[in-house]
């Protein structure tokens, strides 16, 4: 992938000891996104419940407004413009760098992104092409790949427009004279979850799949064959009090989850817009 | 994360505020909680027509929480009160039902037939209250039920007689919600101070009045009642209990009164 500008509005703001470390040195904080493993190889079969194994060609994000402090020191890094990164390509394990800054010593655990649509979005690795097709397109998330089991395969191209505020993400960067990376964790499994509420869902593919069985059967499950598939008497699929009655619904709610911090870090808040 | 060491659960909260550096304690009220009968035999016109008026209905859950609005400065009482509330908060968008300020803990097992029957004392501390939570499980043995009771292994008995253009139907269901599973947001608004004198009572309502949605939505009795003897019994593994658990899921059929 080709090499990509630091922002250049990046702002570094002086200010005193961060909570909890007054005797740490200052250094250069990194802030990268990740979509770890299973955007880049795929999600293995073994992860399903129903023996599917999906992998991505694309999956594009809108990217903005992130701020990094330490504790409730003022804001120390901060990145607003909107860009787009593609998750699905490789980057060895280490994710994109969106933002870096010089900031004082302390621990930043006060991390805050939002994945939102931009007009104005610019590429961060992503192509030009990519670019258009989500500004144009009003997306915040695009993900295109395909689902396989054993002879089966089934295609999908899904794009998604909520904007969705991650705030109070606890980061585990440690600022003490040398540099540190904090990284905006993206979970591509939640999408693929069977259960809004539950604390430990399974990921399936088998509903997703018929909604294309009931449909026009041409290999590609579409959005419009998701949004018909009403929930109400799936077993599984719980939505508690969502209100969410169908599959594409249920799908597009999930993708306000997918944002985390360090790996399996979570975010305090997740606002869907 | 926290270091105060283990005491007695409902004196954590105030001393580790002290202790991690907010400088405020916090008072801690109890309120007694008791079974609210409001409106859960009044009847409910579902969206296809059926009057349904419930006679019986018990429901076994665990672990009530109150919730205030917003972040509580955030840290030491939130975390302390982690100590409370064994269930797993563990997916964004949890916070949206507020922080956990309040709670009676363990195993409740609700049965609106009886108004005022006791549920246990929550402990509140001070706070503009918002919302409450909690969380279904299987009735067990700790519930003290008899071997042939039918609420026995599953989550909510229901009993209702429902009537549409002259027809009278009989209905029995038994329902299974996937233990740790959370109802999220009831609503529940008090403005909690120490001293104050008020019992919370938890009541169901099979009718929400914005929407004008019934706990009985999508469910066709007569459809049901394929022997035609006026009774339906709605089981685990049916589409018709699928249908109905997903209603007594969402938090606008249930309240927490304040008396």
């Amino acid at each position: 992938m080709k090499p990509h500008a630091l922002p250049a509005t990046l702002v570094a703001l002086a200010l005193g000891a961060a909570c909890g470390g007054d005797d740490l040195a200052g250094g250069a904080l990194s802030v990268r996104v990740h979509g770890e493993a299973f955007a880049e190889e795929g999600i293995p079969a073994d992860v399903f419940v129903d023996g599917w194994a999906v992998t991505f060609d694309r999956v594009l994000i809108a990217l903005g407004d992130v701020t990094a402090a330490a504790g409730h020191e003022p804001v120390a890094l901060e990145a607003p413009e909107v860009r787009i990164w593609d998750l699905a390509a490789s980057s060895g394990g280490a994710g994109f760098e969106v933002a870096s800054a010089e900031v004082p010593g302390g621990a930043y655990d006060h991390i805050a992104f939002r994945v939102a649509p931009a007009a104005d979005a610019t590429a961060g690795n992503a192509s030009a092409e990519d670019v258009e097709l989500m500004t144009g397109g009003g997306l915040s998330l695009y993900v295109e790949g395909a689902a396989e089991r054993g002879g089966e395969r089934k295609s999908f191209r899904w794009g998604f427009s909520g904007a969705t505020s991650y705030r109070h993400c606890e980061g585990t960067a440690v600022i003490d004279g040398g540099p540190a990376t904090t990284t905006l964790t993206m979970h591509l499994d939640h999408l693929f979850y069977d259960d809004l509420v539950a604390a430990e869902p399974n990921v399936a593919f088998d509903l997703i799949a018929a909604a294309d069985d009931a449909g026009d059967r041409d290999g590609e499950v579409t959005a419009l064959e998701l949004a018909a598939v009403d929930l109400a008497t799936e077993e599984r699929y719980q939505v508690g009090s969502t209100g969410v009655e169908d599959l594409w619904s249920f799908i597009d709610h999930q993708t306000a989850t997918i944002g985390h911090i360090d790996g399996e870090g979570h975010c305090g808040e997740a606002e869907r817009e | 994360m926290s270091t105060c060491s283990a005491r007695p659960a409902l004196l954590l909260a105030a001393a580790c505020a002290a202790a991690c550096g907010s400088g405020q304690e916090a008072a801690e009220v109890p309120l007694p909680v008791v079974v609210s009968t409001r409106g859960a035999a009044a009847p409910a016109t579902s969206d296809l027509g059926y009057q349904v008026t419930l006679v019986r209905a018990r429901l076994a859950l665990r672990d009530l929480e109150l919730t205030v609005g917003g972040e509580v400065h955030g840290s030491a009482l939130a975390r302390a009160w982690g100590w409370l509330v064994p269930s797993a908060h563990a997916h964004p968008g949890h916070a949206s039902g507020g922080e956990v300020t309040g709670v009676l803990p363990g195993p409740l097992l609700v049965d609106w037939s009886e108004d005022g029957a006791p549920l246990g004392t929550a402990i509140l501390l001070e706070g503009d209250y918002q919302g409450a939570n909690f969380t279904f499980r299987r009735a067990g043995a700790e519930d003290d039920l008899a071997p042939s009771d039918p609420l026995l292994g599953h989550t909510i008995e229901l009993e209702a007689i429902a009537t549409r253009d002259g027809d009278t139907i009989w209905l029995s269901a038994v329902l299974d919600i996937d233990e740790d599973t959370p109802l999220i947001g009831a609503p529940f608004s008090l403005e909690v101070r120490e001293g104050i004198q008020a019992t919370l009572a938890l009541a169901l309502l099979p009718a929400e009045k914005i929407e004008g949605k019934t706990v009985w939505d999508g469910v066709d009795l007569a459809a049901l009642d394929g022997d035609g003897d006026g009774r339906v019994a709605i089981r685990p593994g049916e589409d018709a209990h699928n249908v109905l658990r997903r209603a007594f899921q969402v938090h606008d059929f249930y309240q927490i009164d304040v008396r």
